[in-house]
């Protein structure tokens, strides 16, 4: 949606207000608004935002976010123009967006970063991780957890599937969705109905039909589960499935949260143009005990849950991991 | 007046007498133990027989959750202080409304380096991760601050749960790099989604925003539909309620008989 004519000048106005000191009222909005209605040059403004490093740091992260959207030329420059950044929170989101949109060549630069926080080493792996997935580079891969959680006989309810309406593909196309560096193919996506959220499973465009035979050949990303942002009305990525051969017919399945968090695993089967695939949680917090047991025909393009079940409260053993915060 | 107060502090706010007594941070949530000062200069004030009329209705509790702060300078942190408790003065306002009112207010804190990178929330999964990682075993609404909040400016799941070992038991209320104003309506909104209220239009950024002052007024308007004043979204004056919003909310499980 451009911005023209009359609101031009509010283009005007919101680079102003951007421009504005910090906690300045308005600032933060007058970025998302600017980056919702896209006015010519945005880009370029939005670069020497984030290059801007007498900046403050949230306006910096507010225009990378933004700029990143897309796999585009001016992006990738600036992310890694900034990969020396002095200021780690700043470099921790660069990092985490070169694994998302990089090239298979910014492996390299990903490589020599040196860096004693653990965070930074974190969100670097995560970063190798996917970009090794997403070029099939088998450089870098996930480790298989050693617990899942499957579901018990406790409260439980039934996760569903089906085909995307065509209205929710409108949505979805209206709303915008922004999942750059992997080629989503919105003509094959799946409703998953959880028990308090919708999410629909979109492939990986280069899987479909015969291309799933890769699962047992090469690193690849499967596709993504996204959902809708219930604040701002766009679809986000909710869990990235990335897969990894295991064996001449079988490969694991990732479920990997933005910020790298693996929350959920499976296995898969490749045979004569059919995938037989599982899913279940594993101890993070984010999803509660699971089982998908599910199909996939390429001939007819179907995707069918033989088994889809998850618990409506999480496993003993993962609200462990649930931290408290400390009373002040 | 003394022995009543004393008994409503420990039993309707959990005040531990052996400790700091102070009414402005005990009763009131405010740590700084003062009344923040309001962004326009204007005179602010509290009243504590407001507040016992508030907890003698419906009413929540609030922990609020501040992620980070610890690499604050201190005039980053008191002001990040004041921002905060600025929002919890204007959720008060804001609620009261619609006859829910705001009880016991804890402040909790979750130090950098524990933080897993989630004092700078970028997207929506990231502030579900947030919230998911860390719980209060209370029965209070976690309402998490972060430092940054990039592509939102806050996420609460609609309606929250009450079930502190289910995985929608908090939300981000949102940064303070948002300044006082926008982050008090923003601290507002999201504990509205928590108490079951959705957005009052549909959401942009497809749309379209409601056609009326009064919707583009209303707390539950996005952002983005609230009117511009001045070339700035007039998010101090854009946090109605209605009454039906008002009968929503009060059926939420998280509201409190009233107390004592």
């Amino acid at each position: 949606m451009p911005v023209n004519g009359r609101s031009g000048s509010r283009a005007s106005q919101l680079r102003a207000l951007v421009r504005s000191p910090p906690r300045t009222t308005g600032r933060n909005e007058a970025l998302l608004e600017l980056a919702e209605t896209r006015p010519p040059r945005l880009e370029v403004t939005l670069r020497s935002l984030v290059l801007d490093t007498g900046l403050d740091r949230s306006m910096r992260l507010k225009a990378l976010a933004a700029l990143t959207q897309e796999v585009r030329p001016i992006a990738l420059e600036t992310l890694r123009a900034t990969l020396g950044d002095g200021d780690t929170i700043v470099l921790n989101r660069v990092i985490e967006r070169l694994g998302k949109i990089g090239t298979a060549s910014d492996l390299q630069s990903l490589k020599e970063v040196r860096t004693g926080n653990r965070t930074t080493q974190r969100i670097l792996r995560s970063a190798k991780c996917f970009l090794s997935y997403r070029h099939g580079l088998g450089q870098y891969r996930h480790d298989v957890p050693s617990r899942v959680f499957k579901t018990t006989n406790r409260d439980s309810a039934k996760l569903g599937t089906g085909v995307l309406s065509k209205s929710l593909r409108e949505q979805i196309e209206l709303r915008g969705m922004f999942i750059p560096g992997i080629d989503l193919a919105l003509d094959h996506a799946w409703r998953v109905e959880c028990p308090n959220r919708l999410h629909i499973f979109i492939a990986n465009r280069e899987l479909i039909g015969t291309g799933i035979a890769a699962l047992t050949e090469r690193q690849t990303v499967l596709g993504v589960l996204v959902a809708e942002n219930l604040e701002i009305g766009t679809f986000e990525p909710f869990f990235y499935l990335l897969t990894d051969p295991a064996t001449r017919d079988t490969f694991h399945i990732f479920g990997v949260r933005s910020a790298g968090w693996m929350t959920l695993y499976g296995s898969g089967r490749y045979e004569d143009g059919v995938v037989d695939a599982s899913l279940s949680a594993t101890s993070h917090p984010s999803v509660p005990p699971l089982n998908v047991d599910a199909d996939y025909a390429a001939e007819s393009d179907r995707l069918r849950f033989r088994r889809g079940i998850v618990e409506t409260r999480l496993a003993e053993s993962q609200t462990r991991q649930i931290r408290r915060p400390r009373p002040d | 007046m003394d022995v009543s107060l004393r008994s409503l502090m420990q039993n309707c706010f959990d005040v531990d007498m052996s400790a700091d007594r102070s009414l402005l941070r005990r009763m009131f949530g405010f740590r700084r133990s003062l009344v923040p000062p309001d962004p326009t200069g204007a005179a602010a004030s509290v009243s504590v027989r407001q507040l016992i009329n508030d907890i003698d209705g419906d009413h929540i509790h609030l922990n609020v959750i501040r992620v980070g702060f610890d690499t604050f300078t201190a005039t980053q942190n008191d002001t990040a202080l004041i921002d905060i408790d600025y929002s919890i003065f204007r959720v008060r306002n804001i609620f009261r409304t619609r006859g829910i009112g705001v009880g016991r207010v804890q402040h909790y804190v979750v130090d950098d380096a524990d933080a897993n990178g989630f004092a700078d929330i970028n997207g929506a999964d990231e502030a579900e991760d947030l919230w998911q990682a860390f719980s209060v075993r209370n029965d209070g609404i976690d309402a998490f601050v972060v430092r940054t909040i990039t592509g939102l400016l806050g996420l609460s799941p609609v309606p929250g749960d009450c079930d502190i070992d289910s995985k929608d038991d908090g939300c981000v209320a949102g940064g303070v790099d948002n300044g006082p104003e926008g982050m008090s309506r923003t601290f507002a909104h999201e504990i509205g989604h928590f108490l079951g209220l959705p957005h009052n239009h549909n959401a942009l950024p497809a749309g379209p925003c409601p056609a009326t002052n009064a919707g583009q007024n209303n707390l539950m308007a996005q952002t983005g539909c609230t009117p511009v004043v001045g070339g700035v979204r007039d998010v101090r004056n854009s946090v109605l309620l209605t009454a039906a919003q008002g009968n929503t909310m009060d059926d939420h499980c998280t509201i409190q008989s009233p107390c004592p």
